[in-house]
Order: C-alpha cells, then structure tokens, then sequence
C-alpha cells in the first residue's frame, strides 16, 4: 500500500503524526460502511512529476522551502479522500520531492463539510488548500500550463520571520538572496535568531492551518476563514498570538469572464523576537497585510489569467515594506492535445530610509518570463517543453535562463 | 427493346433493395447479457465530490441527477458487418448537463455526427485524442452545440478540457446492429442478418467478443460474458 511507503521514506514526524490521524479518521468511515450507507471507500490517486533541465544552476528563482523545486527531477503527490458521512468528506495530500531536505512531506489534511441542504456552501477545516487569488486551482503540473509558478507564489523576499532588520541597510544589503537572507551576519545591525525563513509574498507551496467557509452563489463565489500563519508564512503550529484572516470573491457575469478580488492580514513574525521590539510592543501588532486582484478571460481555443497582488509587511524599525507582483499567462490549443502557452511576471519593491542617508529598494525588482509548448496525448498525461528567464536587478544583475522538459503522469 | 443508363442503374437498386428486403425478413436477434464489474459500474458512481468546490461550477445540482436518467453500462454490436454505405442517421446529441455528459456512453453508426450540446451554466471545452476521431472544439457556453462525425468504427474517448471529471466514451459501430447494455448487464441486437457473426461488447473496463449463431428468425442466446 502506498501509504507504507510514506511510511519508510524521509518523512518528518509530522507527517507520521498525520498519517496516524488520517487512518484514524478513515477507519471509523471505513468500518461504517454498508451500516449508514454514506460512508465510502478511500480514493486514492497521485502525479509523478519527472523534469529535465538545460542548467539545473539557473532554476534558482523558482526554489521554495525545504529546497522544493518545480525543476527538480522528481516530485510525486499522493492524494487520498474518502466519505465520512454524508455531507463530511476527509481529504490528505503529501508531497514528495528529490532535492527537498523534508523528504515526503504532508501537504494537505483537511475536513470538508458541505451543507445538507445540497447548496455550494462548505467549510474547510485542518491543514487547508489556499484561497487567496486564482492560481492555486492550477498550481499542480497536470494543471499548470506551464512548469514554474508566478513569482508571487514562490519568490523569497528578504523579509524573515525570525528576524528584524533594525536600519534600512540590514535590508537593503539582502536585495536578491532570497531565502539565503540574514541581518545578523556581515556587519549588520538586525536583531532576531535563526530559526525561521525568508518569505515569499503568497505562499501555495506550503498550505496554513485554519478553517474557511466558502463557496457559490451565482454570480458569487465567496471564501472567507481564518488561519494559524500569514500568506506569505503559513505554519500548522502557530508562532504568535494572531490570527490571520482572509477572504476572497469572485465574479462570474458570463462564462467567458471570472474576476475576483482578495485579501488578508495577519502577523508574521515569530514571537521569539518579542524581546527584541521597541518597548511596549508585541510582534501581533506587525501585519501581513495583501491585496489581489484576479481575471480569467477565455474565448474558443484560449485562455487568458492575471493576477496582481500589493503587499505590506510591517517592519517594527525600517517602516512599511511594500511591494506589487503581478503576471499575465495565456495559453492556447493549437492542435487537438497541442497548446502554447507563455506567462511574463513581475514584482517590484518600495524604497525604504536608510540610516546613512537616501532611499533603496527594500528588495531587488525582477522579472520572469516563461514560455513553452504542451503536450497532452491523454488527460493522465502531459509533457511540457518550456523555456525560462528572469532578471533580478541586483548591481551587477543576475540573469538566469534555461530549458526544460517536464513529464507529468495522473495515476 | 433498348435500356436506358439510368433505367440500368434503377434496376440495380430495386433488386438490391429487393434482395436486401428479403435477407432482412429472415433476420434475427442476438440477446445476452455481460458480467459487470465494479469498473464498469462505477461509471455513474456519484460519491466523488466536486473537486471545483467554491468556484462557480455547473454541479449546483447533484450528479445523481445525472446518473438517474442515464442507464447505459456498455454496447454491443456485430462486428463482422460491412461498413455502412447508405445515408447516415439523422445526428445524435451527447448533453454537457451538470458538469457530466449525458449519456456517459453513447453508440453511433460509422458515418453518423454528433451533436455536443452545451446545457450548463459555464464554458466547456470537449476534445478527444482517440485515433479513430481527434478534435478539440474550443471553449464555448449554455445553449450552443458543436458538431463532429465520426467515420471511422471504433471506441472515442471524450474528455473537457475545463474540468479533468467528465469523460464520455463514444463507440462508433460499423452498422446499425447494435444494441446498448443496460444496469442488469443484458443487451438485445435486433435485425441481424442469419449465419455465423461475431459480437463484440464494450464496457468501461475492456472489451469482450463471442461467435454467435443467428438463426433466420427467433433469437440466438448467448451465454453470460465474464471478463
């Protein structure tokens, strides 16, 4: 059973601890069955990504935590849902990815309950999909047109979590280091600890743990809820004492046209540097806060999506860290199992003060721009020829490019 | 007395007609019944939950609504016979109806269109990659239809680009000889010309064939099909 496998491979403890928890809640379903008759069987199903690059030294933009990569040579997901009882549906996914230092990692574990009164109308609680913008519905490789993600979803700033930067130039001195950023070191001034990470803008890579409550009412599609982390730093055990709230709606005129507008706000930094705050303040009062904006415009072979996302981090000495991301993707089928697609993103950075005097960037600007070809003999299988740029504008600037080939299998 | 060409070729048609009235007089049926296994019964199971949870989708009503009023599991059909040359049947219509297609399985004659009529609230992109007919319609709404025909016999797989859950399987037989299987597994092929014929019946988890005896009237009874 492929379970035993998550079983025996790298994975943490965590998802020991999860998978324990899955069988518990199954198994009660499980021996239900044919008793109430809503209980049913466990579904299991799963992608087995498998990519090939020109320069595996150029992908560095699109690494998330734990080293994950949608370039890396192999990454499996293992999805498993099954009825509870009627109207009560139970949902885990794990990740497995060859350059993660997770190994086999549980992406996903969630209740779903949907109203008895058979309206789309559902609340979400556990470890939860994302809700925020539109990209996660196609995050996946079998759904992604292409295979990186925007750079909003991905992209590490130099804001951490664990630490502070304490003048401008802590920040400024990390434009373009991702997730290799730290104020403590090099002569900098940034107080904190190293038990955390640098963050990206919206996080789909690592889902957050809460409950929402969503679904339709036509023309609306509406999700609203409340979890433990931030957007950009989403966490099952909570690091501070706020809560982050968000919501979504969506607008559905015509089937052409879906528009929808989110946001969140919830403290990301980690309580450890309470200590370290001016006097008198607490890291619950330093927010996350975002603002997004999505389309999805289609017509006969074509399909049109773009998102823009504004974003505040506030920073207890340096001020507001803002930033706004945002791409647009198109895609469009060129021959039956044939399509194109190609998708330009960017993501730009506010100035902050800096204590010697003048204004910089807080991060570096960058640019991303990916195109490629697809294609999907079957609906379990699809391979993806794409080519991949991007520019950070750190002096002197770093320019990456590189092809890829990607095979993703539905089994 | 001097005949005309077309007096000629009208002569031609009335003995064909006349012959093939005559074979047709003395035709049969063939009935059996197939065993059906989870595979195949699966393919109207409602228990999957809709995976476009909190985006405006065309599932508002159940799928069970769906799967009540399509009771086809399979086709059958006589393999052996020529392919049709006569005019097509008027065109068949596959539904796009709560995000399903209805029916699920839908037998045509090789020559025959189909009509994909779409009767849901959002956009649905139908395409199919199967060798005997490769097409991708596009994206398009409620009330409009697109139109495919299928010439050559053989079994289509037809999916949505839009949402990854609807499949339909479309088998294209040789001739009108063909019957549909239903919940209890059994099938019925009238208007079969007697002698020996292979039937061959699909169903979602393959594809089974027998040699049947048809006799010149009455019924030839196969026996249960098991996979």
């Amino acid at each position: 059973m492929r379970l035993v496998w998550i079983e025996s491979s790298r994975g943490g403890a965590v998802a020991r601890v999860a998978l324990m928890a899955l069988a518990l809640a199954l198994l009660p379903g499980l021996a239900s069955r044919g008793e109430c008759g809503e209980a049913g069987p466990v579904n299991v199903s799963g992608n087995l990504d498998l990519v090939g690059e020109s320069r595996s030294d150029q992908d560095g933009v699109n690494t998330q935590n734990y080293g994950e990569n949608p370039f890396h040579t192999a990454r499996i997901r293992l999805f498993a849902d099954a009825p509870i009882q009627e109207h009560v549906h139970a949902f885990t996914e794990f990740i497995y990815d060859d350059g993660s230092s997770k190994g086999a990692r549980l992406f996903g574990a969630f209740v779903r309950l949907s109203d008895p009164k058979g309206r789309d109308i559902h609340i979400e609680a556990g470890k939860i999909p994302f809700h925020l913008g539109s990209f996660a519905n196609r995050s996946s490789a079998p759904k992604n047109n292409l295979i990186g993600a925007p750079l909003v979803y991905e992209y590490h700033t130099d804001v951490r979590e664990d630490q502070i930067p304490v003048r401008g130039e802590d920040i400024v001195a990390n434009r373009g280091r991702g997730y290799a950023t730290s104020y403590l070191t090099g002569g900098l001034t940034g107080v904190g600890y190293t038990g955390g990470r640098a963050l990206p803008i919206l996080y789909e890579n690592c889902w957050d743990f809460g409950a929402v409550v969503l679904g339709t009412m036509a023309p609306l599609e509406f999700a609203a809820g409340v979890t433990n982390g931030t957007a950009g730093a989403p966490m099952m055990n909570d690091d501070n004492g706020g809560k982050n709230v968000l919501a979504r709606l969506g607008f559905v005129p015509a089937p052409w046209i879906r528009a929808g507008v989110s946001g969140a706000r919830g403290p990301y930094l980690d309580a450890e540097v309470n200590e370290d705050l001016p006097a008198g303040h607490t890291v619950e009062e330093y927010m996350q806060r975002v603002a997004a904006a999505d389309l999805e415009l289609s017509h006969s072979h074509g399909v049109l999506y773009s998102e823009y996302v504004y974003n505040r981090f506030d920073s207890p000495f340096v001020g507001h860290l803002d930033s706004r991301a945002w791409y647009v993707e198109g895609k469009w089928t060129v021959l039956p199992g044939w399509y194109v697609a190609a998708r330009f993103d960017r993501m730009v950075f506010s100035d902050v003060a800096l204590a010697g005097g003048g204004v910089a960037g807080w991060d570096a600007n960058i640019w991303k721009r990916e195109i490629g070809i697809g294609f999907k003999p079957s609906p379990r299988l699809v391979a993806k020829l794409v080519h991949q740029q991007s520019l950070v504008s750190t002096s002197p600037a770093v320019t990456r490019a590189f092809a890829a080939a990607q095979l993703s299998v539905v089994f | 007395m001097r005949v005309g060409f077309g007096g000629l070729v009208s002569g031609a048609a009335l003995t064909a007609l006349l012959v093939l009235g005559a074979s047709r007089a003395f035709a049969g049926s063939v009935q059996g019944s197939v065993a059906l296994g989870s595979a195949d019964l699966a393919i109207h199971d409602t228990s999957k939950p809709n995976p476009y949870v909190g985006q405006i989708s065309a599932a508002s009503r159940t799928a069970a609504d769906a799967a009540a009023v399509d009771t086809t599991f399979g086709v059958a059909w006589v393999a052996d016979e020529a392919l049709e040359t006569g005019p097509a049947p008027a065109a068949a219509r596959m539904d796009q109806l709560w995000q399903k297609f209805v029916p699920r399985i839908l037998a045509i004659v090789a020559g025959q269109t189909v009509e994909f009529h779409n009767s849901d609230n959002v956009y649905h992109n139908i395409f199919s990659y199967s060798p005997p007919k490769k097409f991708d319609l596009g994206r398009y709404p409620k009330g409009k239809s697109r139109s495919v025909t299928f010439v050559k016999p053989g079994t289509v797989q037809v999916y949505c680009d839009i949402h990854s859950d609807m499949r339909a399987d479309i088998v294209v037989t040789p001739s009108r000889r063909f019957g549909m299987v239903g919940p209890s597994g059994r099938f019925r092929i009238d208007d079969v010309t007697p002698g020996t014929h292979t039937i061959k019946v699909w169903l979602p988890s393959g594809e089974r064939s027998v040699t049947v005896q048809v006799p010149p009237q009455g019924v030839a009874l196969v026996p249960t099909l098991m996979p």
